[in-house]
């Protein structure tokens, strides 16, 4: 039976597991003996819990409201830079530097981008070179105001590399005779760009941002890392949340209904995604 | 030929012209730059005595080029650094060696046999690739607990293999799905037995696949920290991320040290970068789907 190893290993550790969490997230009772259900208890208490959203102040506070954060800025940050570096790119000569630029950080672990950024970052402008470029003193990861931007910043740099790889490959594929189709028809180098080389990566960009979006939704490493979610809880995003009540808080049942809701929201991006390129594919078949 | 503005038209087949090609030319060159500090100096403050590292920037390195390998020595002689890399490779060769082999011999099974329900149990597979790896996490540990595999290396490798093994078996079965049937046919006319027929034809086709899944699965686990965090507490079996994920900010004087920890944690993933970049690259196209 060359399929038992396999099916036996996910039995076990996912399809079951699964069903675990979603039985603890509605249950009650102290570590593993679950002793009664609670019905949408926890789920109840995640949005008065402050940790997971504060909104009696604005702006909105929270590990929720941090995730969405990540999701508005972050994402949009590593598509644009990865299309503009990828069609700066996809004629430049020294194609080997900028591989070397932009895909080394997109191999190594969270933990290191955590360790190279808290060097970027060091307060004492002796060690930190963004201190010592801006001439401050300023704590970034210390600031309320910076830190969450400080950690966008470590994370867009390590991703970069994988939007390069998926958009350099996506305009390799843009037909040439469209291309020149266009000017042939007088059409203007940003004309051309909008109306034809973006349309033909519309689908590895959907792609592109799906498999981005459930990323920044797990962002965990470079966070746990460079700041614990600190200060005072500030940088924490939903990843976070559900490790230290899961694992440090040790309170599974309200980890699991946090850890639910990160589910939902990545099962309904890739949900959303393939909506999205089963229309375009019976689109294209009409 | 049509012209714009009396200028002979000239741009790249993706419709930009000069002008933003100069522009492209100035963004690429300080992107590259703005790319390369960060790394340049992790690695520049490991070979730099801790006193030079913390009273002046690593840039000043060109103009007072003072280097050691102490951080390095500290680093290798510092209990937890040392074992915590030995971890890593313990806990990184044998889970990339069982995610390659029980991913295509599902794989196989599923594509090539006249196993029962193949076609529902591969569509089961693939379904998988969707959950993500959080939900699984808390009840893993209390699985492994309850036949005491927590804080060893046979657990951590069953949990990073099944959570690897939805992405292999979709990766190496619509590669298979491509082999040619008369291949297959051909073999069992010969009559070949079905170990034959995946041993002897449809591995043989499969390299680059099989390289490709190989390197994507060896870089997520060796990169891993959430996992090791939760299925290996004991801090002396922790993977090398763990060990500096937990020390970091808080090394207070040994911040050369942890860069010299951080750089050796970074170079096994660039030589399996530098030696198997087609691989890891095709990989990445193929199925960005899972990480």
């Amino acid at each position: 039976m060359l399929v038992a190893p396999a099916l036996a290993l996910v039995l076990l550790f996912q399809v079951v597991p699964v069903f675990y969490t979603l039985r603890l997230s509605v249950a009650e009772g102290p570590g593993f003996h679950m002793t009664g259900y609670v019905g949408l208890e926890n789920y109840e208490r995640l949005f008065s819990d402050s940790k997971f959203l504060k909104t009696n102040r604005f702006p909105p506070k929270g590990a929720l409201i941090n995730s969405i954060q990540w999701i508005v800025v972050a994402v949009p940050a590593v598509i644009l830079i990865g299309l503009v570096v990828a069609l700066a790119a996809d004629r430049a000569r020294f194609q080997s530097l900028i591989r070397g630029a932009f895909f080394l950080p997109m191999v190594i672990s969270g933990t290191v981008v955590g360790i190279i950024w808290l060097f970027v970052f060091a307060p004492n402008p002796d060690v930190g070179l963004l201190n010592a470029m801006t001439g401050g003193k300023q704590s970034w990861l210390g600031d309320p105001v910076t830190v969450n931007g400080s950690l966008m910043a470590a994370w867009i740099w390590a991703q970069t590399g994988i939007s390069v790889v998926i958009i350099a490959a996506a305009l390799k594929g843009v037909p040439v005779d469209l291309v020149d189709a266009a000017r042939v028809d007088g059409a203007s180098g940003w004309r051309v760009f909008w109306h034809v080389t973006l349309p033909s990566i519309r689908i590895p960009m959907a792609f592109l941002v799906t498999t981005q979006l459930v990323q920044v939704l797990k962002v965990f490493d470079v966070v746990f890392v460079m700041t614990r979610g600190g200060p005072a809880g500030l940088s924490r995003t939903l990843a976070l949340l559900f490790y230290e009540q899961t694992f440090v808080s040790i309170n599974p049942q309200y980890g699991a209904a946090i850890v639910v809701i990160l589910s939902v929201l990545i099962v309904a991006a890739f949900a959303i995604a393939r909506r999205f390129s089963e229309a375009e594919v019976e689109e294209n078949n009409a | 030929m049509p012209e714009t503005g009396g200028i002979p038209f000239r741009g790249n087949r993706n419709g930009l012209t000069n002008a933003p090609q100069i522009i492209f030319a100035v963004v690429l060159t300080s992107a590259i730059v703005l790319w390369s500090l960060p790394v340049i100096g992790l690695v520049v403050n490991s070979f730099r005595p801790y006193t030079n590292a913390t009273s002046e920037g690593w840039w000043t390195v060109f103009t007072n080029p003072v280097f050691t390998l102490d951080n390095y020595r500290t680093a290798l002689s510092y209990g937890e650094i040392y074992s915590g890399f030995v971890s890593s490779v313990l806990i990184t060769f044998p889970t990339t060696a069982l995610v390659v082999v029980t991913s295509a011999a599902a794989a196989f099974a599923l594509i090539w046999t006249d196993l029962p329900y193949r076609r529902a149990l591969y569509a089961f597979m693939i379904a998988l690739l969707v959950v993500p790896p959080e939900i699984t996490l808390y009840p893993t540990l209390v699985i492994l607990k309850g036949v005491g595999l927590v804080n060893t290396y046979p657990g951590i490798w069953m949990s990073h293999v099944s959570s690897a093994l939805p992405f292999g078996v979709f990766l190496l079965g619509s590669f298979f799905a491509q082999i040619p049937r008369e291949l297959i046919e051909a073999a069992k006319i010969d009559g070949a037995r079905t170990h034959d027929i995946m041993l002897l034809v449809v591995v043989p086709l499969s390299g680059s696949a099989l390289a490709s899944l190989a390197t994507l699965d060896f870089l997520w686990v060796w990169n891993d920290l959430l996992r090791s965090l939760i299925i290996i507490p004991d801090q002396s079996l922790r993977p090398l991320t763990a060990v500096l994920a937990n020390s970091a900010g808080g090394y207070g004087q040994y911040i050369t040290v942890q860069a010299a920890g951080a750089t050796l944690l970074m170079i096994p993933p660039l030589i399996i970068f530098l030696l198997a970049q087609r691989a890891f690259i095709r990989g990445v196209i193929a199925g960005a789907l899972k990480s």
